[in-house]
């Protein structure tokens, strides 16, 4: 449903950041993204919904698809529109709006105000903690409140498909798996495709159905996750597994070694 | 006692409908940073058109008030689309030397076809002149309207802030442009209707300064003093511009009544630096929520 199709993206028109991205997400399936910082996962997430126009970036190769339909050139509000709703990083929540007028805010894009009604309940079944802080400032929730807040804005949106911008960022490990245990169960009842870009590859690995890693502006490895879980670099270099425990020592030497192969 | 509360009852009065203009002045403000600093010169502009659509098109005083606000809505978007759309990602100072630019243009513009010093007065009055007895005080009727025209006008527009969903939009703006984007909200969209409303309310309060005290061009002063009445209540909050416009009006009342005419202009000022200087986020400055 979402094809991103061999994408260049400039920034100020001469900051090379994607250098020949591709990438797909089926109908309901979740993909995440995987790689390091600066390698380019949020300029692909903007590339999508549009955002990046609005820092001067611009998709000056390639095309993305959505549904069959040419976005990369329309403007964020039309892209969010057709049902794309990036989560941006940093659980951005409207802070000095209560809960339920940052949620009923995502509602905003719709016509059908009785779908808005019955996704605030919808979301407050996915989320009850969120439900009891309706009429809390949204700026005094604690961390795993916002990010659920943050989800459940872009799930008032009624989107055909949620892009997700390191949601695990700087939460305990134990929300991070109430809320990617959520995430799942979004995705399975609402068959909801994700596209999820991530660091936390443990987490990620355990929702996906597919994965990507980048590095540089490229895709360096892509697969299912049953394989990707099974790949001696994500082992290494993501998951922090090393088959035997000496090997640390030429770390330094494997991890060259290893990128080479990436990339070639 | 009595003159006391004469002076600052009637100073309190004239201070909702700065409040009523500050409250433009801080719509602009939240949803897009911009200080105009032509909201006096819309003041007039609104006053000076609809006192030409009754004294000079003899059209009834209620059709001209309404086409007089259709007018100013209508301004207050051309101004956001002409000069003011092309220059968004430009650095704020310019955006406000615009705004500055504006208002001098327009200055000059109304002086070109009202006239410089003469007053244009509205004969009959829009508003009842008689001063009604209340207990002990001798209050004008006019600014009693004019007082509740301001509360009620800046009551309808907190409803609309809280309940609708074009207020809603307004709101998230103000917090974050690119989360708005993110959300499908059209940014310009709210900027235009910002500079809309901004613009009718200042033509409301040019339209009952006007009528109370006549209109010349320095009136556009008067719709300046919404800037220190914004800035007083902490220029990010409504409830502040009007409190920040109730204290200036109570202020010059007193003022005007116990020490004289010509300081009363400078109060609003002086009452700025002051609370800029100890307050510095004003009276109802918006914080940055900082969760630990
Ligand atoms: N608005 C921008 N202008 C210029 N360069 C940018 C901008 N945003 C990101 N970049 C650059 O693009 C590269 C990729 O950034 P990003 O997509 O944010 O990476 P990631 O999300 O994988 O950490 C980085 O080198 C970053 O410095
Ligand atoms: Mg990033």
């Amino acid at each position: 449903m979402l094809n991103i199709n061999n994408i260049e993206v400039l920034y100020f028109n001469v900051i090379q950041v994607l250098r020949g991205v591709s990438l797909e997400v089926r109908e309901s399936q979740v993909v995440t993204i995987l790689g390091g910082n600066g390698a380019g996962k949020t300029t692909t997430l903007k590339a999508v919904s549009g955002l990046l126009r609005t820092e001067e970036g611009q998709v000056s190769h390639g095309d993305i698809e959505f549904d069959g339909v040419k976005i990369h050139r329309k403007s964020p509000e039309e892209i969010s529109r057709m049902g794309i709703i990036q989560i941006l990083e940093g659980r951005l929540v409207l802070e000095h709006l209560t809960t339920e007028e940052n949620l009923l805010g995502g509602g905003l894009i719709r016509k059908d105000r009785a779908g808005v009604k019955r996704d605030l309940e919808m979301v407050y079944g996915y989320f009850p903690r969120l439900k009891s802080l309706r009429r809390n400032t949204s700026g005094y929730l604690s961390g795993g409140e916002q990010q659920m807040l943050v989800i459940g804005r872009a799930l008032m949106s009624s989107p055909k498909i949620m892009l997700l911008d390191e949601p695990s960022m700087g939460l305990s490990p134990l929300l991070v798996k109430e809320i990617f245990g959520i995430l799942g169960t979004i995705n399975q009842e609402k068959r909801l495709p994700l596209l999820i870009v991530e660091q936390n590859v443990k987490q990620a690995l355990t929702l996906a159905d597919y994965g990507y890693v980048m590095e540089n502006g490229r895709i360096v490895l892509d697969g299912p996750v049953e394989q990707l879980r099974e790949n001696e670099d994500i082992k290494e270099f993501y998951l922090g597994l090393s088959a035997i425990g000496e090997r640390k020592s030429y770390r330094e030497v494997k991890h060259y070694k290893r990128r080479k192969r990436w990339i070639g | 006692m009595t003159i006391f509360l004469q002076y600052a009852i009637s100073g309190l009065m004239v201070g909702a409908i700065y409040g009523l203009v500050a409250v433009g002045f801080v719509i602009i403000v939240k949803s897009s940073e911009v200080f105009n600093f032509a909201q006096g010169e819309l003041l007039i502009l609104g006053a000076f058109v609809c006192w030409a659509l009754i004294f000079q098109l003899k059209l009834p005083p209620w059709l001209a008030v309404a086409g007089t606000l259709a007018f100013a809505g209508l301004f207050g978007m051309v101004v956001e689309r002409f000069p003011l759309r092309p220059m968004i990602g430009q650095p704020l100072f310019a955006i406000i030397m615009v705004t500055l630019a504006v208002g001098i243009c327009l200055r000059g513009f109304l002086t070109a076809i009202w006239g410089g010093m003469s007053w244009r007065v509205f004969k009959p009055p829009l508003l009842p002149p008689e001063p009604v007895r209340v207990g002990k005080l001798l209050l004008p009727q006019q600014h009693i309207y004019g007082f509740f025209i301001a509360v009620v006008v800046v009551l309808v527009l907190s409803l609309f802030f809280k309940y609708t969903r074009a207020g809603l939009a307004m709101r998230i703006v103000a917090e974050d442009h690119k989360v708005a984007q993110a959300m499908g909200i059209s940014v310009r969209r709210v900027f235009r209707n910002s500079w809309a409303m901004s613009a009718i309310l200042a033509a409301i309060g040019g339209i009952l300064l006007g009528s109370i005290n006549g209109i010349n061009i320095p009136l556009a002063n008067i719709g300046i003093k919404a800037i220190p009445a914004a800035l007083i209540g902490g220029l990010q909050s409504i409830p502040g511009a009007v409190v920040g416009g109730l204290l200036i009006g109570l202020l010059e009342g007193l003022s005007s009544g116990y020490i004289g005419h010509g300081v009363q202009d400078v109060v609003a000022y002086i009452v700025m630096i002051v609370v800029l200087i100890f307050w510095p986020h004003g009276f109802f400055g918006l914080e940055t929520i900082e969760r630990v």
